[in-house]
């Protein structure tokens, strides 16, 4: 029998399927408080859209909370009546993602005492401003002036969401159009040719918008779409771990070339690769790492992270009428134009550059970001305090194989914790769903095991 | 599998983890110490490079060097580069799978499903040792020191 408190930062998906899992555990009375200042929780950034055209970008089958019960997700689908008016016979499926924010919800509402549950689980809606370790636990500071106390915390805040807003450069592309005050006339700049820019688009169709959409990126590449794919089963023992990025994707090509051969898709290949990403990435020494970053993201992420193919056939619509432009090509600044309009600098690839007016221009450019940048968020205040620090390449916060949280001085945590993308540094493919779960799973069972044990421990480990 | 290739790119990687930090090896001195023939080896210190685990310089006071700490390289990692896919006989392997003739149906071949839990093995043994390892057991110190060894224990 375990009890204590877990304090949880964020209630996004990786704050409730952590939660989840923690209240889950047949033998712990363990209590969870989820701080989150949002309307919802198990919004987040992904699963906040009321858009109905927003769909997940990961097929149903992939969306469960839970690695050991795949079709979690499309049995509560089915069940909930929340499909009732979709096709979704079987697991392949794309569904809203507001409904992902249900499942979300109703996946906690047996502990939260305002949808019914035994109270075991609490939502405090403030944002957190700081938390600090003491000798026998952990104190969250809201910025309410309250103060949270448990055995545990863990920041689950997600990605790193650009600063949107008044005086923000461009408008964020994950805001609905009617938000942003587009009109259908409007011309519309969407920078990023990613899923983001997909969302974009996808909404504005569906609010009949007529005017001209150009999508700009640096390669001008779309997200793949998704088929039905039959992973092939990969060891470890196939994989080339710690070469150079160049003799990676060699590897990959090679591979794809050969399943082809063997009258497979390519994305047998990529999927195939899921459960060894994370060895794979931590394999890969820091130039490689940092060399993958900046020549090869663009091309792992159009084939690992696709399109649901009802998004395609929008996408398609859209550049067959004319609509929709999707160019390789830099945008070089922005000008206050005619007519209340913006001038856009833009140098299209193998062009000259020129400039062209839009009402609109929106950032689609997605969420590699540093994480720390913003000194005011909870994030950069536990670094500037040297009780967390950025990885070399800034991509997320430093934690160790446990997930706890590594200071400045390179000590790991005893009883601050991190997941989801924050932890991108050292995991890399830990954004999407069916790697979060996974790390939810083991992260539940060290805290757990943590604040059960009688005294707090001494002694830290030392990570380097 | 174990090839010439692999075995020979190994001891050169152990080699070049014994020597000096920034300092380059020839490979001349690689090939003697170990009888391997020089040209066969600069193909493989050329795989390696290729995969980005040696550095090499040309002309005089070129030469070979690791690209990263020992204690960071992995022996299965420097096998897969040479050799391919670990595995202890052709039909165990996945991507550069091989027929075995005399088995009529490998879904059920006991022995085929048996070497490819050991080739799961194989690769927790060898991804779990690091060439700095290696390069600190005795018995792979090359023949030069191991005489001085012997005529020290005279
Ligand atoms: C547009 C979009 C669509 C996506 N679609 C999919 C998909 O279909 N399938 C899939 O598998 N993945 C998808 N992803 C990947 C996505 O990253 C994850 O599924 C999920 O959003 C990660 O959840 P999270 O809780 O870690 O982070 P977030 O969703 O970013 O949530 C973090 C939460 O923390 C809160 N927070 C931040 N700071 C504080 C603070 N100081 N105090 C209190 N609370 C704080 C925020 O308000 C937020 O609610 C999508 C991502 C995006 C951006």
């Amino acid at each position: 029998m375990s009890a204590g408190r877990v304090v949880i930062v964020g209630g996004g998906a990786s704050g409730i399927i952590l939660a989840a899992r923690l209240l889950g555990r047949p033998d712990s009375r363990l209590k969870v408080a989820i701080v989150e200042p949002r309307e919802a929780i198990g919004a987040g950034v992904a699963y906040s859209t009321d858009e109905p055209a927003h769909l997940l970008n990961t097929r149903a089958g992939s969306m469960s909370a839970y690695p050991e019960d795949p079709d979690h997700f499309w049995r509560w689908l089915l069940q909930s009546g929340a499909a009732a008016d979709l096709d979704c016979s079987d697991p392949f499926c794309f569904v809203s993602r507001r409904l992902y924010r249900r499942y979300l919800a109703d996946l906690v509402a047996p502990w939260l005492a305002e949808l019914g549950g035994d109270g075991r689980l609490q939502w405090i809606q403030a944002s957190a401003v700081d938390v600090s370790q003491t000798a026998t636990g952990v104190a969250v500071a809201l910025d309410d002036g309250r103060t949270e106390i448990g055995r545990a915390a863990v920041l689950a805040t997600g990605h790193a969401v650009p600063a949107s807003g008044a005086g923000a450069p461009y408008a964020s592309a994950w805001s609905s159009p009617a938000a942003l005050g587009i009109e259908p006339a409007d011309d519309v700049l969407v920078l990023g040719t990613g899923l983001s820019m997909i969302d974009t688009v996808v909404a504005l169709s569906r609010a009949k918008h007529r005017g001209r959409i150009l999508a700009l990126s640096r390669h001008g590449l779309l997200p793949q779409v998704h088929r039905r794919s039959h992973p092939l089963k990969l060891d470890a023992a196939d994989i080339p771990f710690g070469t150079q990025t160049s003799f990676l994707l060699h590897w990959l090509r090679d591979t794809v070339r050969w399943a082809a051969s063997e009258g497979r898709d390519w994305r047998d290949v990529v999927d195939a690769l899921r459960p060894h990403t994370q060895t794979l990435w931590q394999a890969l020494p820091l130039s490689a790492k940092s060399r993958f970053i900046r020549h090869a993201r663009t091309y792992w992420e159009v084939h690992r992270h696709r399109m649901p193919p009802e998004a395609e056939q929008s996408i398609r619509a859209a550049v067959a009428t004319g609509r929709l432009a999707i160019r390789a090509g830099r945008l070089l600044g922005v000008e206050a134009g005619e007519d209340g309009q913006k001038a856009a600098r833009i140098r299209l690839r193998g062009g000259a550059e020129e400039v062209r007016g839009f009402h609109h221009v929106l950032d689609g450019t997605g969420i590699l970001r540093d994480p720390a940048a913003d000194t005011s968020s909870l994030v950069g205040r536990l670094v500037s305090r040297g009780l967390a620090r950025t990885d070399p390449l800034r991509l997320g916060l430093d934690v160790d194989g446990t997930c706890a949280l590594v200071g400045a001085d390179g000590q790991a945590s005893p009883r601050i914790f991190a997941v989801g993308p924050l932890t991108k540094a050292r995991f890399w493919e830990i954004t999407a769903i069916p790697d979060i779960r996974v790390q939810c799973a083991s992260l539940a069972q060290t805290v757990a095991a943590r604040i059960a044990a009688p005294e707090p421990t001494r002694e830290v480990a030392a990570v380097v | 599998m174990l090839t010439m290739k692999g075995k020979y790119g190994l001891k050169a990687m152990v080699h070049l983890a014994g020597a000096p930090d920034g300092r380059l090896t020839l490979s001349e001195e690689i090939a003697r110490s170990h009888s391997i023939s020089k040209k066969f080896l600069d193909a493989i210190l050329g795989e390696l490079r290729n995969a980005g685990f040696v550095h090499a310089r040309k002309g005089r006071g070129g030469g070979y060097a690791l690209s990263r700490a020992a204690s960071d390289i992995r022996v299965g990692h420097v096998l897969r580069v040479l050799d391919g896919p670990l595995a202890p006989i052709p039909c165990a392997s996945r991507t550069a799978y091989r027929r075995c003739d005399d088995c009529r149906d490998e879904e059920a071949c006991a022995v085929r499903l048996v070497m490819l839990e050991v080739r799961n093995a194989i690769s927790a043994v060898l991804d779990n040792r690091t060439l700095a390892e290696l390069a600190a057991m005795p018995g792979l110190l090359d023949e030069d020191s191991r005489s001085r060894e012997l005529a020290l224990n005279a």
